[in-house]
């Protein structure tokens, strides 16, 4: 319900030039990418676009869904065993990625279908639970998951018969799925369907005596958000040739909550800022490792108290300000 | 016969512990509507204060144990003037937000004061072995149950008895109607969150010499606790009590003779089974309101 009406806060600054706004970003993404030599930069870099589309995907599911679901980092680490497991048999790179893709969306079908009844806080409960429950069985020993939950020598990706081994190759196809899932995003919500799900979120039982199919919708923002984060994580794999069970511990799920929400949740780009602010930071203040856990938490206090449109909401809330006469869009 | 009194005495403690967990979380729920994800961290938080009271300032076990206690509750009604209070009228989620926020905060503080080393917190009845039908069983678990039940019994007292619970029982039954009623919220916020985070922090200190103490240590347990809960029917204090036994037999019992390797998930299993069966919880009743 707040999701909503702060999504309704977006100004319409941000709804239009979205075409251009995304050529800028690739554009200044690209002239990053061949700028930085040092491997750690474009490391770094990588792990942006990486978190960017998992972060989108938690952006369908919360903020256009309406859903809070802790399972995105269980999505993650699902697809990246799904990856290697189908990597050790033999499939080719694009299959692995499928499969994975079609495995979360299973199990997120899965999970849904569970909860269906679960609202609000005992979703994120439910899906609370299966993360704990993923943590464990994934660091078992098996045939799926390795030796306590880490494989390696995991193969790089492959397109169109090019193996992308570096950094910089890898960029270029994470960019080009990000893009390709920010233009999905643009897409649905010009479509007549954003209004729907604005219904579904703000007043759940009115739109279902109106007609609007809300199990449907809900069912399919969470199932493609989940498979989103699924094929984050089967990309992250194959370009890191490795995966381990602690890189998808409830760090990283607060850490997207976190990209998130501190973006803004009025629009898809603030996924992207506070996937950069979350990969960029650490960097950034290397000698205060230990004080980072206390600046995201006042950040998240801050932002949800005074901007709660996040970092790009940041200037509306604050032009806003300054039209004190407008009572109707006080932060609520 | 012997591994089952010893698994059936540590089901006993543990569901003990989580129904200690699971009322103070519903004291808050109930009192303000607030669900409180910080509070695995103050369940973490009374154990270090506790520790902090018996090895730095070298008082008793016991007398540390009540000190934490009462700091705890100070610092929970801390907490709801500096963090709650501002937040009042705000929406739920933004409330929810905030606690995660606070969880945060709260464990890197705790990270920086103790640093993440596991330590142990030391018990009044360390190395007391009881022997009931000859099989011996540890102190601290007799400790934890009769502890704990003393204090869920002062609790239900509290909740059925007194006026402060039939202001907390209005409160969250009809919030508005409560208020026009000229129940006290504010005060009974105050109380609530300081209730709320001594029984979080007894909760902890019963425990923590079973195991060791780390910083996801009052993690595990809230969400046993959430998983209690939501099998009781959230909100019911016996259903509470129920779905921490249940918590306590699931883990202990069926986890320890059938799923050794699984243990630890089972209440999560059992949180979704019920989430998807009978979402109400075993005791609840379905109302809804628009």
């Amino acid at each position: 319900m707040t999701t909503a009406r702060v999504a309704a806060s977006a100004a319409g600054l941000y709804r239009r030039g979205q075409y251009a706004t995304l050529a800028v970003v690739i554009i200044l993404a690209a002239i990053s990418s061949q700028t930085v030599s040092t491997g750690s930069s474009a490391n770094l870099l990588n792990l942006w676009l990486v978190y960017s589309i998992a972060a989108l995907g938690f952006y369908w599911i919360f903020a256009l869904g309406g859903r809070f679901a802790f399972s995105q980092t269980f999505m993650m680490a699902l697809g990246g065993y799904t990856t290697a497991f189908f990597d050790r048999n033999g499939v080719g790179f694009l299959g692995c990625v499928l499969a994975a893709v079609v495995v979360t969306a299973v199990a997120a079908f899965v999970i849904a279908t569970v909860l269906w009844r679960a609202e609000h806080f005992y979703f994120a409960l439910g899906t609370l639970a299966v993360t704990e429950i993923g943590v464990v069985v994934f660091g078992k020993t098996s045939p799926f998951t390795g030796t306590n939950g880490n494989i390696t020598g995991i193969g790089y990706p492959v397109v169109l018969g090019r193996e992308l081994r570096t950094d910089g190759e890898v960029f270029w196809l994470l960019t080009a799925v990000l893009a390709a899932l920010v233009l999905l995003t643009i897409w649905v919500k010009r479509s007549p369907v954003a209004r729907d799900l604005t219904a579904v979120r703000e007043m759940t039982t009115v739109s279902k005596t109106l007609g609007v199919p809300v199990d449907a919708l809900r069912m399919t923002t969470f199932v493609t958000g989940s498979a989103v984060g699924g094929l984050a994580g089967a990309l992250i794999t194959h370009w890191q040739g490795f995966i381990g069970v602690d890189s998808f511990g409830l760090n990283l799920g607060i850490g997207l909550f976190l990209m998130v929400i501190l973006g803004g949740l009025a629009s898809h780009w603030g996924a992207l800022i506070g996937a950069a602010f979350y990969v960029a930071v650490p960097e950034l203040l290397s000698g205060l490792q230990q004080y980072m856990s206390i600046l995201y938490g006042v950040l998240l206090l801050v932002i949800i108290l005074i901007f709660p449109s996040g970092l790009i909401g940041m200037f509306d809330t604050l032009a806003r300000r300054r039209r004190v006469n407008d009572p109707g869009t006080a932060p609520s | 016969m012997d591994t089952f009194v010893a698994l059936a005495f540590s089901a006993a403690a543990y569901g003990a512990v989580l129904a200690l967990a699971a009322l103070g979380f519903l004291v808050l729920y109930k009192a303000t509507g607030v669900v409180n994800f910080a509070h695995g961290d103050l369940i973490t938080t009374g154990g270090y204060v506790a520790l902090w009271f018996i090895t730095d300032l070298g008082s008793t076990p016991v007398v540390g144990y009540v000190l934490a206690v009462t700091t705890m509750g100070l610092i929970g009604a801390g907490l709801e003037r500096v963090a709650y209070a501002p937040l009042r009228r705000r929406p739920h989620l933004t409330v929810l937000i905030a606690t995660l926020a606070a969880a945060l905060v709260i464990r890197a503080l705790i990270s920086l004061w103790q640093g993440s080393t596991p330590q142990r917190l030391p018990s009044p009845v360390d190395g007391a072995v009881v022997t009931v039908f000859g099989t011996p069983i540890a102190g601290q678990r007799i400790l934890i149950i009769v502890v704990a039940f003393v204090c869920i019994a002062g609790v239900i007292a509290l909740f059925g008895y007194s006026g402060f619970g039939r202001q907390l029982r209005a409160l969250a039954s009809d919030r508005e109607a409560a208020e026009l009623y000229g129940v006290r919220t504010g005060r009974i916020s105050l109380t609530a969150w300081g209730l709320s985070a001594s029984l979080a922090a007894l909760a902890g200190i019963l425990v923590a010499p079973l195991s060791s103490l780390d910083l996801n240590f009052g993690f595990t347990i809230m969400l046993a606790a959430f998983a209690a809960a939501v099998l009781g029917g959230f909100g019911n204090l016996w259903g509470v009590l129920l779905g921490a036994s249940l918590i306590g037999v699931i883990q202990y019992l069926i986890g320890g003779y059938v799923l050794h390797d699984y243990a630890a998930i089972l209440p999560y299993v059992a949180m979704l089974a019920i989430l998807g069966l009978r979402p109400q919880g075993l005791l609840g009743q379905t109302a809804v309101r628009l």
